[in-house]
């Protein structure tokens, strides 16, 4: 049987709570665990994360248009940009719990996304402002050319929603969706994480992903 | 009276067949390196790049396919399947097209599949839900479909190929190949990259291919997981990110923390002398490296 460290253990604890491990694997990490206070209350709490996660509904017809509300909260939740002081680290930042609210966020752009489909288009958290320094760099900021070329392709899309068969608008819809989310879950990180390079790296790529979905969807031959 | 009315009926009977079955067998003159266009909605359009001169093409017209408009002109030779306005999403047509092996082509369907075999020119193939799929070395590729499979073997050129929700499947290629889908996933396996870019949001992404020696490749997913098998014996320098997943590393040191107090995990290392370079980043989706 291998001998794993608390590094180890730590990167493979996603894993280990997904029952996405090998069983040699498994067996080692679950050793370690016995003997490692520190290690299972992080796999405890993930734990605890998974099962709040699997509570959450995954498709919910919401009884009524929940979309204003949803439109409000995510429009305050900007990222704010400054110097922070570091907190005295007594204990590891719970960073389960930034996932557990991404996780919840996650379901609100769904339910959005459920109620601007019924509308006809998906109202999602990538409708909120841009404030990163790699999105700014790569597309000129809030309020410029993201935004725009982003609104205006949105409405390009709209206007060809009838030339589209239901299978490839449901395609692409479903396909924002996952952008979007992704989105959503980068956002929630760089709340806490404002000036990490790889987390902007990786908004602006995910813009940049949902403006090529709109481009391709835009100029995707008839159907109907 | 009733044979006479049998008869008639049996005349209309044939005559529906072959409406419904009209075939296609066309020749027309094009330039070795000229250009051929197709347009297709439903069915399948298989290219073929031969020795022979001009354009051959043959195939099945079925019940609501108006007419196949053929045009040319200089270097350029046009197809196009037009449908019946009434039956607008019910005619197939399906055509297999011989052009000089070093001939471009631009191909737009909807549902149908696309294939295209042995020719070397600029390739550029288009669907919406079909499957696209190409053998070759063609000298440049830039093949999409938004919820259809893109499979390329043997390319060698320059390769964009791209998905939304379609698997990008890639076996046996060298030169260039950038590779991006959404949900979908990216399987590459065999031969040898001068550069590989692998994108996905919520797909997976498993390469089993390796880079040349001064071969550059760069692996993103947001979410999906990243399996990468490295061959026995590879130069190469990795570097590894991801915010919140996790690295396992089975040829080599293990990842280290970014941060004491949040999540983040790295690796960076150099195998053998060096030479090419791997990048590979991901948001939440695990990574993992393993030999064979």
């Amino acid at each position: 049987m291998k001998t794993f460290d608390c590094d180890q253990v730590l990167s493979m604890i996603d894993d280990l709570v997904d029952e996405a491990l090998d069983e040699h694997d498994r067996t080692s990490a679950r050793s370690h665990l016995e003997a490692c206070p520190s290690c299972r209350a992080e796999f405890q709490a993930a734990t605890r994360l998974q099962a709040a996660t699997r509570s959450l509904p995954r498709s919910t017809e919401p009884e009524r248009d929940l979309w204003p509300g949803i439109a409000h909260r995510i429009e305050d939740r900007r990222v704010v940009r400054g110097e922070f002081e570091r907190p005295p680290a007594v204990r590891p930042r719970r960073w389960w719990m930034a996932a557990a609210a991404a996780a919840i966020l996650v379901v609100s752009v769904s339910l959005a996304y459920r109620a601007g489909l019924e509308r006809g288009w998906p109202q999602t958290a990538a409708t909120a402002p841009v404030e990163s320094f790699y999105v700014r760099a790569a597309y000129g900021g809030p309020g410029t050319g993201l935004e725009s070329a982003r609104d205006q392709l949105r409405s390009s899309l709209d206007d060809r929603r009838d030339e589209l068969s239901p299978e490839t608008w449901s395609v692409v819809m479903e396909n924002l969706l996952v952008i979007d989310n992704a989105i959503a879950r980068i956002e929630t990180a760089m709340a806490d994480n404002p000036n990490d390079g790889r987390l902007n790296r990786q908004l602006a790529t995910a813009y940049r992903q949902q403006i090529n979905l709109l481009q391709r969807a835009t100029r995707l031959p008839a159907e109907v | 009276m009733k044979k006479t009315a049998l008869v008639f009926l049996m005349a209309l009977a044939v005559a529906g067949v072959t409406r419904a079955d009209r075939t296609v067998n066309e020749t027309r003159p094009l330039a070795a390196d000229g250009r051929v266009e197709v347009s297709n909605i439903s069915g399948e359009v298989k290219v073929i790049g031969w020795s022979g001169d001009g354009v051959a093409i043959t195939g099945l017209l079925e019940d609501g396919v108006e007419e196949l408009t053929i045009s040319s002109g200089g270097n350029h030779l046009s197809i196009e399947v037009e449908l019946e306005r009434r039956t607008r999403n019910g005619g197939s047509a399906y055509l297999t097209i011989k052009v000089p092996k070093a001939a471009s082509l631009d191909i737009e369907t909807v549902s149908a599949n696309i294939s295209v075999d042995g020719v070397l020119g600029e390739l550029d193939l288009e669907s919406v839900s079909g499957q696209v799929e190409i053998s070759g070395e063609a000298r440049t590729v830039e093949a999409s479909s938004v919820s259809g499979d893109v499979i390329a073997t043997s390319t060698a050129g320059s390769s964009e190929l791209e998905s939304v929700s379609g698997n990008i499947i890639v076996r046996h290629a060298s030169g260039r190949l950038d590779a991006s889908v959404v949900s979908g996933n990216i399987e590459i396996e065999g031969g040898a990259l001068d550069s590989f870019d692998g994108e996905t949001v919520s797909g997976s992404i498993f390469c089993a291919a390796g880079p040349t020696d001064r071969g550059r490749f760069t692996i993103e997913t947001m979410s999906g997981t990243i399996e990468m098998v490295v061959a026995p014996g590879i130069n190469a320098e990795f570097s590894i990110e991801t915010y919140s997943g996790s690295i396992k590393n089975d040829i080599g040191p293990s990842p280290k923390r970014t941060d004491d107090y949040g999540p983040g995990r790295e690796l960076r290392f150099t195998a053998g002398s060096g030479g090419a370079r791997i990048s590979i980043e991901s948001f939440s989706g695990s990574v993992k490296l393993r030999t064979n």
